[in-house]
């Protein structure tokens, strides 16, 4: 396994995948296709909107972690997270996307050293159009409600960069964000189109991993090299105490 | 001569230093702030909601915007929306962006509010106006489908192609970037010529847009026929009032 290999599978590691639906197409979705499930428990039971949503969606036999109903430039949208590891995208066959856009991040520190382990991939699949990838990127109390504490790394990059960029992106085209504030954090985007029902061959044909490798070499690091870079600049200021100044602005100590 | 030298040479050598102690002192009272936050924030995103509230109150006593943000969300799991919604507008009165959309997604979702997307959307435009003034948190970096680094303006090079050729997603896009002015110099008549493209194309979102800027008359004569034409087009149950109200 080479070192980009070894870095996609840190990222997956903690890998979130969220999907949006169109409201309004997701229930005639099920109307349409009530006959062949399982069951017809119905959606106008006096609940709420997730509740209904997470109820019609396991009645299609998709087994969602969270699920909420926004709405968003007065239109209502289910969005949903699967399972850890659960890659697998929730298709329509009559009224919602057969081809879904996605927006895959993948987010690693600014000043890679030892590990990748605090980084973290995070996909968005909407069968919707991507202006709404605008409104669910900036909705921080979604984002928490679905993504819990990466939430506040999102917000570290800037969210509304974030949706800057995506709104540039073609598809098949990647970009890279550097948080401009002392957040130690680098982001790379790429959009595409999911043609299959799982993930699993997403990141090679969007490469939002190997756009994040490209920024790390932008920033002159190569990931053979970080551990060992790491470990060596450790071992110089350990030798000479001296220098430790010089990590704080110019100094006037003398190497010895 | 020598001594007044050296004796001026003190004298600036003290305010030196003292500017030098204040600002060190202001930067580490601001990273200290800083510090406090992230720690708070640390609890809230681990929902351990009591001590976060009680970290973010001691914060929010020094007229810190995030942290009156915070406490807002804190009270709305509460289910407090009336208090929730005071601290949001506290907070975004102190100019804090993410307040100012959390009051627009309230107002779209009628949480502790009446449910109205127009003054919903003031407050989104509200926010993007403010991250236009604060500029882009990221450095951005774009590249094409051939992973070469290309410049923004070849991006948009290219996707005014698109949308010259009739694209109504590209249309849409584009009128988006002009709108948020945060990868091009924010322009309205570019953004309402792309958006009204797209709106003739299908785009639904621009249709909304339209309907917005014709109820508000922002960047046209406002017009109610026409703003709601284009809801009605747009598939949302919104009607644009003579006198519809705003977030102002």
């Amino acid at each position: 396994m080479n070192y980009e290999q070894k870095l996609l599978k840190d990222l997956k590691k903690n890998e979130n995948v969220i999907q949006v639906l169109d409201y309004d197409l997701f229930v005639k979705e099920w109307e349409a296709r009530k006959g062949t499930l399982k069951t017809g428990a119905g959606f106008a039971a006096p609940a709420g909107d997730s509740i209904i949503a997470a109820k019609l969606l396991k009645e299609f036999g998709f087994d969602a972690q969270k699920v909420t109903v926004k709405t968003y430039a007065g239109k209502k949208y289910v969005i949903f997270k699967g399972y850890p590891g659960q890659r697998e995208i929730f298709k329509g066959t009559r009224y919602l996307a057969q081809n879904p856009q996605v927006v895959r991040m993948a987010v690693g520190p600014k000043g890679i050293v030892s590990s990748v382990k605090s980084g973290f991939v995070l996909s968005v699949v909407l069968s919707v159009g991507i202006e709404v990838f605008d409104y669910v990127i900036r909705d921080d109390a979604l984002l928490s409600e679905l993504l819990g504490t990466i939430t506040s790394d999102l917000i570290k990059i800037g969210l509304s960069s974030i949706a800057a960029a995506v709104a540039g992106l073609a598809v098949g085209s990647a970009a890279i964000l550097g948080s401009v504030a002392a957040a130690p954090l680098i982001a790379a985007i790429a959009v595409g189109i999911v043609t299959g029902l799982v993930l699993e061959k997403i990141d090679r044909k969007l490469g939002a991993t190997s756009a994040l490798i490209k920024a790390y070499e932008k920033m002159g690091l190569d990931l053979r090299e970080m551990k060992y870079e790491f470990n060596r600049n450790l071992n110089y200021l350990e030798r000479n105490p001296h220098m430790i100044s010089c990590l704080f602005g110019p100094c006037s100590a003398r190497m010895y | 001569m020598k001594r007044t030298i050296q004796h001026c040479s003190r004298i600036t050598c003290a305010i030196i230093y003292l500017l030098f102690s204040f600002s060190v002192l202001a930067s580490t009272e601001s990273d200290s702030t800083r510090a406090d936050l992230d720690h708070a924030l640390d609890f809230f995103y681990k929902k351990n909601y009591d001590v976060a509230f009680d970290l973010f109150s001691k914060i929010a006593s020094n007229d810190v915007p995030e942290a009156l943000h915070y406490l807002g969300k804190i009270h709305a799991k509460r289910a407090d929306f009336e208090k929730s919604m005071h601290l949001y507008k506290q907070a975004a009165q102190k100019n804090h962006i993410p307040a100012m959309r959390q009051i627009g997604s309230n107002y779209s979702s009628g949480t502790g509010v009446t449910k109205d997307h127009l003054v919903a959307e003031d407050w989104f435009r509200l926010a993007q106006k403010r991250e236009r003034e604060v500029g882009p948190t990221s450095t951005i970096t774009f590249y094409n489908q051939q992973q070469e680094e290309v410049s923004f303006a070849q991006v948009l090079k290219q996707l005014e192609q698109q949308a010259t050729a009739g694209e109504a997603g590209a249309q849409s896009r584009l009128a988006m970037i002009y709108d948020a002015g945060l990868l091009t110099p924010h322009s309205l008549p570019n953004a309402i010529k792309w958006y009204t493209l797209a709106a003739k194309n299908g785009n639904e979102h621009s249709q909304y847009m339209l309907g917005y800027f014709y109820c508000r008359g922002i960047g046209v004569e406002k017009d109610v026929t026409k703003a709601n034409n284009w809801f009605k087009e747009s598939d949302r149950d919104i009607t644009c009032h003579q006198k519809a109200r705003s977030a102002q």
